[in-house]
């Protein structure tokens, strides 16, 4: 165990560094947008209010819109990253089971993802700190929201249905770096199989061949399977939460599933890559 | 003693190409085995073999009798190219992750070979040439206190006068009990070392021999590896 959080904390300390620059050129591409839109754009110009009054609350949009897109970015880099190391006869030769390697490296990449998702959570809710702070009308029209939410007594189901898609956004995410995982292990494992071909774009075409049939083998898996997992969940939690719940249910089956079967293959089908 | 490596019956296939067939090898505790053969004869795929790094062959592979994959990588420690890490990493960023992720590092031993090998912890891996990062793998490797040692061709790019001086050191830095297995070209520079010689042909071990019989027969270790291929030659 000792092992494992030791390569855990090593796999974490090299991918933070990716998310804190992620998170940094977050921060530039809404920065530069704002001053974009602060010089060029009308829409900031109101009425009799001072431009320079709308600069952090443009700030705190442009950085809070571009969330999810550099969440993706993140997603596909540490994707290849997780893969990279997952080949890598450096990291294999660690002194724990290749299952374990392969645990340490996905579970290191999920974490940072949540990692980088709470330094957005953190640097909008900060943004928006001081544009509520520095402008009246933000600070107003927050107010005058909060205070509708309150009049409306929003039921304990939005709380819980914000929590399922959380939830959900976590499952997705860590079903990303298995489903990858997979395809390359699987892929990997029967190039090795078929007779050799020396020309590298032969192999390139084959394993790409083999990840779209895998794709389509996966796809009608999971169609197969939703119902027999949503039905039961769906009757058990009742119509309030039909459309989260189960699904919530069919991803950590599916995120469970994949992780045995990429365990599996990693131990006795995937070789680290020859390295001299 | 019980025996450092044991390998039983190992047989081997990639993309449905044997490269090694029934492969049977015991080494004992304190030896240092040269593993001479062709190019492509399999020492590499032998190598990945006992380290784990090659998977899906057929028999057992045991290091000090311990055959799950975690213990015996825990038992050993095998030359690697680092290719794991970015070309802009310092050395003393390596020596680090080797630090946290092998417990049986010992960093102050890295110091003295890394000072013996005339490497600076600022530098990166892009600035090593083939031969400083040869050494630079060479001092890992020996900074671990492993059971066995797995060289694998270690010595391609070290300008001769610094191999000469590793390879007269190499005795130095194991423990008594260790077990050396090394693979190299240059026979005759570690022909003074050698306890043992294995030699891998035709996909299996051929022979394996103690170094002071090739030696009783007034024979160079070099002169009995090129003898057992002379009749190929004629062939």
């Amino acid at each position: 165990m000792a092992a494992f959080e030791r390569l855990f904390t090593e796999l974490f300390k090299q991918k933070c560094k990716k998310a804190h620059v992620i998170i940094l050129l977050q921060f530039l591409s809404a920065f530069v947008t704002t001053v974009f839109a602060y010089f060029e754009g009308n829409m900031i110009v109101s009425g009799s209010e001072r431009k320079i009054d709308l600069f952090l609350p443009f700030l705190f949009i442009f950085f809070f819109a571009f969330s999810f897109l550099f969440l993706l970015i993140y997603l596909i880099i540490t994707s290849f990253q997780t893969e990279q190391i997952n080949h890598s006869q450096t990291w294999r030769l660690a002194p724990l089971s290749d299952a374990n390697i392969y645990l340490d490296n996905t579970l290191s990449s999920f974490v940072n993802f949540i990692y980088l998702a709470l330094l957005q959570v953190i640097s909008s809710i900060i943004l928006f700190g001081i544009s509520y702070l520095a402008n009246k009308r933000i600070k107003n029209g927050w107010d005058n929201m909060m205070a509708i939410i309150r009049k409306g007594n929003q039921s304990n189901a939005t709380i819980a249905d914000l929590l399922g898609i959380a939830l959900i956004t976590i499952l997705l995410g860590l079903l990303v770096y298995l489903v990858i995982s997979f395809l390359n292990f699987s892929s990997q494992a029967i190039v090795d199989f078929l007779p050799a071909v020396s020309s590298k774009l032969v192999v390139t075409i084959i394993r790409l061949i083999l990840i779209i049939a895998i794709m389509w083998l996966l796809t009608e898996i999971y169609q197969f399977i939703k119902p027999v997992i949503t039905s039961p969940l769906s009757y058990m939690l009742g119509v309030e939460h039909l459309t989260i719940w189960p699904a919530v249910g069919l991803f950590t089956v599916l995120d469970v599933v994949l992780a045995a079967i990429n365990m599996f293959l990693v131990s006795r089908f995937f070789e680290a890559k020859q390295n001299k | 003693m019980e025996n450092v490596l044991e390998i039983k019956d190992v047989t081997y296939k990639k993309n449905q190409k044997l490269i090694l067939k029934d492969v049977n090898l015991t080494l004992q505790p304190g030896k240092i085995v040269a593993l001479l053969g062709e190019n492509g004869a399999g020492k590499t795929t032998l190598m990945r073999i006992i380290s784990g790094m090659a998977k899906n062959y057929r028999g057992s592979v045991k290091i000090d009798g311990f055959d799950k994959d975690a213990e015996k990588k825990a038992h050993l420690s095998f030359t690697d190219g680092l290719t794991g890490f970015n070309d802009s990493t310092k050395i003393k960023a390596v020596v680090d992750f080797y630090e946290v992720v092998y417990q049986d590092f010992d960093k102050s031993e890295f110091e003295q070979l890394r000072r013996f090998m005339k490497l600076d912890l600022e530098m990166r891996l892009s600035q090593l040439s083939r031969g400083m990062r040869e050494k630079l793998i060479i001092a890992l490797t020996f900074a671990r206190k492993a059971d066995l040692y797995l060289l694998d061709e270690p010595f391609g790019g070290i300008d001769a006068m610094a191999r000469k001086k590793i390879i007269n050191s190499i005795i130095l830095w194991k423990n008594d009990n260790a077990t050396i297995l090394i693979s190299d070209h240059f026979v005759n520079e570690i022909a003074s070392l050698l306890d043992e010689v294995v030699i891998i042909k035709d996909q299996t071990i051929y022979a394996h021999k103690s170094a002071d019989e090739i030696r009783s027969n007034h024979e160079t270790i070099e002169q009995y590896y090129e003898g057992l291929y002379d009749g190929d030659e004629e062939d």
